[in-house]
């Protein structure tokens, strides 16, 4: 039985949501519920892998990362409103580039580098996914959520955790990461799922 | 000859009076890494900073080294401790690049720009001399700091290591 919480206060909501990794939890109905999404999207069954929650220092943010310098391809959105905070997904350039074909329905190794078509469908797969999950989430908790517009960064691992770094980092210098993997039956494609909950978002001042 | 690295993790600094010492940070972004060098003690390191200062920050605590303007006066007591004279130090910046752009995302997430501008300023306060930086733009770098001569490389993805300084 997955318990339904209602109106309760957003600080007390997230602690409720990221103390449910278990797996008749809240967490896991979501991320399900991603999975299936997942799924249909590129119309190949998706497990749903080793769901968990971190508390990560920021100065070892990096260090479940092999390599610093690899590229890396991340689509990245905000949480707002009742819940805030960020999510990413994150996954090697040569597993974008086969979701790609999967994506624009092209054949397998069609897709060699990552133009502006292939990114928007990224960016457009981002959103679906992580729409899916904070709408479970929504209907789970009865709490509106609000995504910002995906942006897709293809650069260095270092970097992305920097960006996720500045946005969730809390005054004890660590982040609360809600972690898991998505691989398709064949392990063909591996995403890594972060979100990180923020339970004050107002902390990072605006710029002048 | 393998290179001694030393790599200097997000909100911390590192400093080192040994020459075969490399520091490096990988896949720096927004961060800033401020570099700096004393040529005559041979007496270098290398900040990781992630904001500008705790005004930035409501609840601004935690690791100094996280914020330039700690952080930066900080790494001088470190190696003026370690031998160096702040008067020959000598100042590298690298880094505050806009890793995240989108519609809403801006005000927040341009915060490199102003890592990089409180960098020059606490420089400049504490008399220490910029001699090049590699700061700004929408890439990534690796940045090395060589502890025998203070040669600082920069390195963005597809291209090649390039020396800065």
């Amino acid at each position: 039985m997955i318990p339904i919480l209602i109106n309760t206060q957003p600080p007390v909501l997230w602690a409720n949501i990221i103390g449910s990794t278990a797996p008749e939890g809240i967490l896991h109905a979501a991320m399900r519920h991603v999975a299936r999404n997942l799924g249909s999207m590129v119309r190949r069954p998706i497990q749903l892998n080793n769901l968990r929650l971190e508390t990560v220092p920021i100065n070892r943010l990096g260090a479940p990362v092999n390599d610093l310098e690899a590229e890396t391809v991340a689509i990245y959105l905000l949480i707002g409103d009742e819940l805030s905070g960020e999510a990413v997904l994150m996954l090697s350039p040569a597993d974008a580039m086969y979701l790609a074909d999967w994506l624009l329905e092209a054949r397998p190794g069609d897709t060699t580098c990552l133009g502006d078509l292939e990114r928007s469908a990224l960016a457009e797969f981002g959103n679906i996914t992580l729409s899916s999950f904070l709408n479970a989430l929504a209907d789970l908790t009865g709490t509106p959520l609000r995504l910002s517009p995906p942006t897709v960064i293809v650069d260095m691992a270092g970097a992305i955790m920097e960006a996720v770094a500045l946005a969730a980092v809390t005054p004890n210098d660590e982040l609360v990461v809600i972690k898991t993997d998505f691989t398709n039956t064949d392990s063909s494609i591996g995403i890594q799922f972060w979100v990180l909950p923020d339970f004050d978002m107002s902390t990072v001042q605006p710029i002048c | 000859m393998p290179e001694n690295l030393h790599p200097v993790p997000i909100g911390e600094m590192n400093a080192s009076a040994d020459p075969g010492d490399v520091l490096v940070i990988y896949g720096l972004g927004s961060c800033v890494a401020v570099c700096l060098y004393d040529p005559l003690a041979r007496v270098g390191g290398m900040l990781h900073a992630l904001l500008p200062g705790q005004t930035w920050h409501k609840n601004g605590h935690g690791l100094p080294a996280k914020f330039v303007d700690q952080g930066v006066p900080l790494l001088i007591e470190t190696l003026v401790a370690l031998g160096a004279k702040p008067f020959r130090l000598t100042a590298t910046l690298c880094g505050g690049a806009q890793m995240v752009t989108a519609p809403g995302l801006n005000d927040k997430l341009n915060i490199g720009e102003r890592n990089a501008l409180v960098a020059r300023l606490v420089l400049q306060a504490a008399g220490v001399k910029r001699v090049a930086q590699a700061i700004g733009g929408y890439k990534a770098r690796t940045v090395k700091l060589y502890l025998v001569n203070g040669q600082v490389m920069v390195k963005t993805l597809g291209q090649e290591e390039r020396v800065v300084v």
